[in-house]
């Protein structure tokens, strides 16, 4: 569990062989392996793809039937007016994947200074902030979501911010319990005893032995975000027209038609959708592995 | 450990005992459950119609009674008839309670509560109804003309404050919001036990009052109110079991989800053939699949409960169901903010927009574009409106040659809520684009969109309106200064063509060449551009018939006159 | 005496918590653009002074803060207020939706505990053995499956296909009814949420399984000869409890008020439903009054969490 500078019992182990030994320890398990592939080749797939075939998600094809199973001209057919399927499936990818990425990081960085300043001077700031914490944890967070977008217009950036900004308090919580038992160590209170400032303390001694947990927090909080936007979307207020994402897609297959007669308008998204997140969670499971730590999240 | 497992376990059996001595949740009202061999019968029947598709799957338990279930997919807000704006709950207050006449889509208009009805000829500001000698309350006492005065007495209290108190200002002895006079004698008086007098403050066609004003004048019982007083009328416990004169006697609801009622066997207009009715509340995606296995009979319509277009084609192909495309007279539009946009560029869109992708291809045929706020077959449609322009050339050089900046990126509105209307939305977004209009879309729930609308924080708005068999629907919403004046224009001529020339004379051949006019100066001056009808796509289980889904929108479904085989 | 000192403690710190809730959601309401005027005002007769007169019977024309003390002062007489859209009391609307809400989530968590508890231990117990990678494998899907197309897939598949099970409403419609059938109308939503929680749960209990299991107390007493039985159950079992019931505790919220989209999906009238129509009729009321409850269930939910966690192990001191 050690990493970065200094280690919890004051040897500074060099970081090459360290990393070395976490990558070799992460090598070894296969699922996250194939999951890291996978989430690559599919970060790949769909900025690059798009550019290569110059497809297009806007335009109306008026040529073919609005609804059109898959042909030539369009590998997944058309949506209910007239656009390309496989366009919009490729592009709803991308904006999945970077409402769940974006938001994931903006939780981290409103949490983890939160929860770092929280754990390090206690006091009235560690009530404030845990209270504040606890409220937004209180709360379902899907009511919370639909409040805030019907405040601010629904779009590819309020969702985003919506989401992220929600995520705060795990991050925060998380940095809280490893700062309590770390700030309470020897190195730490001999670097105070120095004279050590506080902010270096924070950044130098605390700070890098959280990397673990703050990561595997990071890998679940962005499957959640994926589900939380396509739930969202699902439901008509998250992503909006003409933008596509994997829910808004989805939004289309409420009717038994489509799910019985067009299953190429619904299962590309959801299979997407449940493979992205699987492969998220294995990588995450993998580098808590690796990282041999105990944390249970 | 075994110890706590078994804790667990017999906790979690104890409390099942404990519940199931209990009865099932439902909240309102509720009448105590038949039980007997009905249970496992009904949960045969209920859901194994897959197999059972070419029978209807009745709906009947051991008594032999007729159940008719009939879907929304919305629920309804209260049972005060005045205390909503709402369809959904007008679908519900019109089974209940009684209108004086029935608005049909033909505009013609056919007794209810009044049999007959006229208007005088001199100052045709006095309008005159009889009612029908065999109304009763559900309690068994008759319906007299001091209902009707009370409900309309309500209506304009002040103590109560609710959204319907326009209708009763168009009556005398009222303010201009239709809080009641003081010192002026109230325009609704009872001439005697079965006649109505309205005194209107101004000549109106008795056409346009029918079809809206008494379109949703929901009639209440003063014996049962009277004592009341005012202020506490809106929290009354009446409206937890309210008692109307309607075809549908209120038995229990759980809210959000069902109302049921038992059929009134004593409806002066005739008993209905069913037992009983409920009302469901189902998802949109989930109507077809209630069809299909018999748990639904029947789809409210009017866009409360359509089939969506993604289902209409199977829901074509199911043998128990009959489908129909009903011409409704409910409209959509494209409303132009005209203090951004100027006439000549709003003529332009009008002609740029490519209505037949949109009926043809998006809605598959079932619709048809719109030339004006009046279909086709409206009476009163004026046919110099078609061919609709659509040239695209054209609209772009208008566009050019106005001098407009299309170097900026314009708004366009639309709400969540009818899938076909945000549908639109991108493909209009398109057709402007190609003449130079880029737009933004921003899509935002319903009360938004109104609002941002009406005070006209928009250039291009997606709206609809549910039409109406008289001609001049569509003028309040061109009337400067009024609420729903989305376009935000100031030009008066519209509203006086519409509503004052037009209501200075009451017969079809004297009003049809004014409206006939107002069409043309709406082509011309395009508040609005008008985009399609969209047809209701409605089922229902075949053993249902005589059901005019037509007269829908109009708020009457007429359920008494429902044909049902056994 | 310490523990009743926690439970003051507690109570007084939810105070303050409480009260950050409800400003946090009315300020977030009173922003939303438009008001419940448009909805009531549907009518394309209405003039401007109705809505205006409405404006003030309602008293939305006085300025947030106002409002939000006015309302914060017939809460504290008991008063939830009235609902605009419906003109009930928004306590009887709450009452009415909660006992569904409830039952859903309550009959899910039913279903995910007796399906993940076993799964989990055993995976734990035999890791990386057929047990290991069924019950991993559920629980992987089971938390990436977003609950809305799991949702489409049952019915699509339960009651379309097979029809097996009613697709949406709590009963039918032939005005009977009996506990059989409003089970029977339970099935498909109530196995849609559990799969989300079945997925989290088998990962919680294995994880905090194995740890106990590598622990060294356990260890010792498996070396000692006692068999195995007795060491994972009584040893074990009873050391894993508190990060189950801490996960109890996280759900909380989601059970009283997360089950939005499975209750649309399914035509379920409970709490979540409700919510999402008093945001879209801008209903302040009951958005104001379902934030009470569910905040109130939700800090009692916790405060009786930390309290189980003493009565488990008694090591944990306040």
């Amino acid at each position: 569990m050690t990493k970065g500078a200094v280690s919890r019992d004051g040897r500074e182990i060099a970081a090459n062989s360290y990393m070395k030994d976490v990558i070799q320890r992460f090598s070894k398990h296969k699922l996250a392996m194939i999951s890291l592939v996978v989430l690559v080749a599919e970060v790949l797939l769909v900025i690059l793809l798009p550019m290569i075939l110059k497809l297009d998600p806007y335009t109306t094809d008026y040529d073919t039937f609005f609804g059109a199973g898959p042909s030539a001209a369009h590998w997944l057919g058309t949506d209910d007016i007239g656009r390309d399927s496989f366009a919009r499936f490729l592009y709803g990818g991308r904006v999945s994947l970077q409402v769940g990425i974006i938001s994931a990081v903006i939780s981290l960085v409103a949490g983890v200074p939160l929860g770092l300043v929280a754990g390090y001077y206690r006091g009235i700031i560690e009530m404030v902030i845990m209270r504040l914490a606890d409220i937004f944890m209180s709360f379902p967070s899907m009511v919370l979501i639909l409040v805030l977008v019907s405040v601010l217009r629904p779009s590819v950036s309020t969702v985003t911010v919506v989401i992220g900004i929600l995520g705060w308090p795990r991050f925060a919580r998380t940095i809280y319990g490893n700062v309590l038992s770390a700030r309470e160590s020897e190195y730490v209170e001999a670097a105070r005893a120095i004279g050590t400032k506080d902010g270096a303390i924070m950044t130098r001694y605390i700070l890098p032995n959280t990397f673990a947990p703050v990561l595997i927090a990071f890998t679940f909080r962005a499957a959640q975000a994926i589900i939380t936007e396509s739930s969202l979307s699902f439901l008509g207020m998250g992503v909006q027209a003409p933008e596509a994402s994997w829910g808004n897609i989805l939004y289309q297959a409420q009717s038994i038609s489509v799910l019985a007669t067009r299953p190429w308008l619904w299962m590309p998204p959801g299979v997407a959708l449940l493979i992205t997140i699987l492969c998220i969670n294995f990588l995450g499971d993998g580098i808590r592995d690796a990282l041999d730590t105990k944390m249970v999240i | 450990m075994k110890h706590s497992f078994s804790k667990a376990a017999a906790v979690v059996l104890a409390s099942m005992f404990a519940l199931s001595a209990c009865a099932p949740p439902s909240a309102g009202d509720s009448q105590p459950t038949t039980q007997a061999a009905a249970p496992e019968t009904k949960a045969e029947t209920g859901t194994s119609a897959q197999e059972d598709q070419g029978t209807a799957a009745e709906e009947t338990n051991a008594g032999g009674s007729v159940t008719i279930t009939m879907a929304m997919t919305a629920p309804w807000d209260t049972f005060i008839p005045f205390n909503t704006t709402n369809g959904n709950t007008d679908a519900v207050l019109e089974l209940m309670y009684d209108k004086l006449i029935v608005v049909k889509a033909n505009g013609e208009h056919e007794p209810r509560l009044a049999d007959e009805w006229e208007q005088d000829d001199e100052t045709g500001k006095i309008l005159t109804f009889r009612l029908n000698e065999n109304a009763k309350w559900h309690d068994g006492e008759p319906v007299t003309a001091e209902d009707v005065v009370f409900t309309a007495k309500l209506m304009a209290n002040e103590a109560i404050t609710h959204p319907r108190r326009s209708k009763v200002a168009f009556f005398t002895g009222t303010d201009s919001s239709g809080v009641l006079a003081p010192d002026e004698e109230f325009g609704v008086v009872a001439l005697d036990e079965h006649t109505v007098q309205f005194t209107l403050k101004d000549p109106s066609p008795i056409s346009y009052m029918l079809s809206q004003t008494f379109r949703d004048f929901y009639v209440l019982p003063a014996h049962l109110l009277e004592d009341i007083p005012a202020e506490e009328i809106m929290t009354s416990e009446f409206w937890q079991h309210p008692v109307g004169s309607g075809p549908c006697i209120y038995e229990s609801d759980i809210s959000g989800e069902r109302i049921e009622f038992t059929a009134n066997k004593d409806y002066y207009l005739g008993a209905p053939q069913f037992d009983r009715f409920v009302v469901r509340i189902v998802p949109a995606s989930n109507l077809l699949s209630g069809l299909m296995s018999g748990e639904i009979d029947i789809t409210a319509g009017a866009g409360l409960g359509n089939i969506p277009m993604n289902d209409w084609d199977m829901a074509q192909t199911q043998e128990n169901l009959t489908t129909e495309s009903v011409k409704s007279l409910g409209y959509q539009y494209l409303s132009i903010n005209v203090k951004n946009i100027p006439k000549e560029v709003r003529q332009a869109v009008n002609m740029a927009i490519n209505r037949d992708a949109i009926v043809n291809n998006l809605m598959r045929g079932e619709g048809e574009a719109a030339a004006g706020p009046l279909r086709s077959n409206h009476p009163y449609f004026n046919q110099e409106l078609l061919p609709i322009p659509y040239d695209i050339e054209k609209a772009a050089q208008m566009v050019k040659d106005s001098g407009f900046d299309t170097s900026k990126t314009y708004v366009l509105r639309v709400s969540q809520g009818n899938e076909v209307r945000e549908k639109t939305a991108p493909l209009i977004q398109q057709d402007l684009a190609k003449i130079g209009i880029n737009t933004e879309i921003i899509t935002t729930d319903h009360p938004t969109h109104l609002a941002e609308c009406r005070l006209g924080n928009y250039d291009f708005a997606l709206i609809g309106s549910g039409g109406s068999p008289d001609p001049a629907e569509s003028v309040v919403n061109v009337r400067p200064g009024h609420v729903n004046n989305f376009s935000q224009n100031e030009d008066p001529s519209l509203y006086e063509k519409g509503m004052v020339e037009g209501f200075q004379v009451f017969t079809y051949e004297e009003r049809l060449p004014i409206y006939q006019e107002y069409q043309m100066m709406l082509r011309d001056q395009v508040p609005f551009s008008w985009l399609y009808f969209q047809n209701d796509l409605v089922a229902y289980n075949k053993r249902i018939s005589n059901v005019h889904f037509e007269d829908y929108s109009l708020l009457n479904r007429m359920v008494w006159q429902w044909e049902i085989a056994r | 005496m310490n523990r009743f000192r926690y439970i003051i403690k507690r109570l007084l710190i939810a105070i303050p918590t409480f009260l950050g809730i409800t400003v946090l959601v009315y300020l977030l309401s009173s922003l939303t653009p438009s008001s419940p005027l448009e909805i009531l005002f549907n009518d394309p007769m209405a003039t401007k002074e109705q809505m205006a007169a409405m404006e003030k019977a309602l008293g939305l024309d006085q300025p947030v803060y106002i409002q939000y003390l006015h309302w914060l002062g017939s809460l504290l007489g008991g008063n939830l207020g009235t609902s605009y859209r419906t003109g009930l009391p928004v306590a009887s609307m709450i009452a009415d939706r909660i006992g569904p809400t409830l039952i859903l989530t309550g009959t899910a968590m039913a279903i995910t505990i007796i399906i993940s508890l076993p799964l989990g231990i055993m995976a734990a117990y035999k890791p990386y053995s057929g047990w290991d990678y069924i019950s991993s494998g559920t629980s992987f899907v089971g938390v990436a499956m977003p609950n809305f197309f799991a949702a489409l897939v049952f019915i699509y598949l339960f009651n379309v296909k097979i029809g097996w099970f009613p697709s949406s409403g709590m009963y039918d419609s032939s005005g009977v009814r009996t506990w059989g059938m409003f089970f029977h109308h339970l099935v498909l939503p109530s196995s849609v949420l559990a799969i989300q929680l079945i997925g989290s749960l088998i990962r919680q209990c294995r994880g905090s399984m194995m740890e106990v299991l590598q622990s060294d107390y356990v260890r010792t007493a498996r070396a000692k000869g006692l068999l195995e039985p007795p060491v994972l159950v009584r040893h074990a079992l009873r050391n894993a409890w508190i990060p189950l019931v801490s996960w109890f505790g996280m759900q909380i919220p989601f059970l009283i008020g997360g089950a939005v989209v499975t209750e649309q999906i399914f035509g379920w009238p409970g709490l979540g439903s409700l919510m999402v129509q008093s945001i879209n009729a801008r209903d302040y009321p009951a958005i104001m009054g379902i934030t009470v409850v569910i905040a109130i269930v939700v800090l009692v939910g916790n405060l009786l969490v930390d309290l189980m966690y003493n009565l488990l192990d008694p090591r944990i001191r306040y």
